[in-house]
């Protein structure tokens, strides 16, 4: 009979529309066609009933709702339900066209004054399950309390937030009357918190990382011109030296040969003459007239000869080595 | 349960269910685009990144080899603009030949590339030795260079007279 109820309600936006409503009524579409595994799935702590015997209501992710232990929960976080005993609870039925339908409740109310034992000005009534007769008439179960009696009943929940307040506790922790209702507990969204933080997560790392990728990449891009435009100066500034083959040049600089001529030269005894000084790229050859004796510097080796001049040798000495 | 009410609550399934499967379309899509958007800049990333390590090699080489043809013809890098330019590369050559104090300064010159010619002279100076080879260092300043060089003492006392070639290479010009 719970099917009846889902079925019959009406879409949110012919009564008002809030976000609340248009996905409580995306949900019980779902869990009308979901199987039975789908609809049982998720189960949460949604509210606790409070009874003689408080009652624990479970719901799953699909809006299914179940008893549970109250065993290891906390329900004074929870949110609180009353249900009416029924002893407290006049039930009886009405008789109406089948074109109340869409307005049942206020048709009821119109015909409260024919079946209430109490004056209409004390009371409060549901209606429950209503169904069509072969005759086409609608028969609806309607339950009267006490306005008194539900006085009494919140006073009793000692301060905690009633949400919803009804009669006959059915097996799946709803009401099979409800005479008031404020906003559904939010607890079942809480369950989806974890998952929506993570995608918020996820969502804002993606973002900067895309922000990052295309910085970089604009980096790349100018980098990337700038490395073309400085190659394009370059070839240019070198293309002089194009058809120029490395073995094309000379490398036989003998700036260095002259240098070690300099410092030989200095090392020399005031008794040596030089005659001659050649440099090539590979050897540096020295010649002259030294006197008799002399005392040449450790560093050189000269091949003395003898000369046609009184008290002087003839010397040649050569230090090879490329002066590069 | 009568007909109507069985019509309504498929129409309810059915819409519930369709509003999911068009978020779960447009979701997925989403997804879709994004991965798709992320493999195509990492694509472009991966791109970007070879062309630019292919131009930082091609740069370098290129950098090398005009290095490598430069110090070939006894010159550096930033001997580039005097070699380049005639004027300067025909100024440098004869401001070494002045600091040599040769009188007899003949350049000759020989192509060696389509843009670039060898220059050389032979000159030829008398003076102390130390004079000389302190002028000789002065006037080796690149692309000029001595290619041949050689000594001979006078007898005039602490005389020598120095023969060198000078060579340079630089862009052809007048001369």
């Amino acid at each position: 009979m719970r099917s009846i109820e889902v079925l019959n309600r009406p879409l949110p936006w012919l009564e008002r529309f809030t976000f609340d409503a248009a996905i409580d009524w995306i949900i019980a579409g779902l869990r009308a066609a979901a199987p039975s595994w789908l609809r049982r799935y998720g189960w949460r702590p949604c509210y606790v009933v409070a009874e003689a015997e408080p009652v624990l209501v479970e719901r799953s992710w699909l809006g299914e709702t179940r008893k549970a232990s109250l065993a290891g929960a906390a329900p004074e976080a929870l949110p609180c339900a009353i249900c009416i005993p029924s002893s407290d609870v006049f039930l009886t039925t009405v008789n109406l066209p089948i074109e109340a339908r869409p307005a049942l409740r206020e048709a009821v109310r119109h015909r409260l004054q024919d079946v209430s034992p109490i004056p209409l000005a004390e009371i409060e009534f549901a209606v429950g399950e209503s169904g069509p007769t072969r005759e086409g008439r609608l028969i609806a179960e309607v339950a009267i309390v006490r306005k008194q009696t539900i006085a009494e009943a919140m006073s009793s929940s000692a301060g905690r937030p009633v949400f919803m307040i009804g009669g006959g506790l059915n097996d799946d922790g709803g009401f099979r009357f409800l005479f008031d209702e404020t906003e559904s507990p939010k607890s079942d969204w809480r369950a989806f918190a974890p998952i929506l933080a993570v995608l918020t997560g996820a969502v804002a790392f993606l973002t900067g990382l895309d922000i990052y990728v295309d910085r970089k990449l604009y980096a790349f891009s100018a980098y990337e011109t700038q490395l073309l435009d400085v190659l394009k100066a370059e070839r240019e500034k070198f293309s002089i030296l194009d058809g120029l083959t490395p073995d094309a040049g000379s490398r036989e600089n003998v700036l260095v040969a002259v240098l070690e001529l300099g410092r030989i030269a200095a090392l020399l005894p005031e008794s040596v003459w030089i005659e001659e000084a050649r440099i090539t790229s590979t050897a540096l050859e020295v010649s002259g007239f030294a006197r008799r004796a002399t005392q040449w510097p450790a560093e050189l080796d000269p091949a003395i000869a003898d000369s046609d001049r009184p008290e002087t040798d003839r010397y040649s000495f050569r230090l090879d080595g490329s002066p590069q | 349960m009568t007909t109507s009410n069985l019509r309504v609550g498929r129409a309810h399934a059915a819409a519930a269910v369709g509003l999911l499967g068009v978020t779960l379309f447009f979701l997925s899509g989403a997804v879709f685009g994004a991965v798709s958007l992320a493999l195509k800049k990492s694509e472009d990333w991966r791109v970007r990144v070879g062309r630019i390590q292919v131009l930082e090699d091609r740069l370098a080489e290129q950098r090398r080899d005009a290095v490598a043809r430069l110090a070939a013809i006894g010159a550096g890098e930033k001997d580039i603009d005097l070699i380049a330019s005639p004027e300067n590369s025909i100024e440098i050559f004869k401001r070494s030949c002045a600091i040599m104090g040769a009188a007899d300064c003949v350049v000759q010159s020989a192509p060696i590339t389509a843009s670039l010619v060898r220059r050389s002279s032979t000159v030829t100076v008398t003076g102390p030795l130390p004079d000389s080879l302190s002028k000789i260092s002065e006037a080796s300043s690149p692309p000029v260079q001595f290619s041949e060089f050689a000594i001979r003492g006078l007898s005039e006392a602490n005389k020598v007279e120095l023969r060198a070639s000078l060579t340079s290479i630089g862009a052809g010009g007048e001369e």
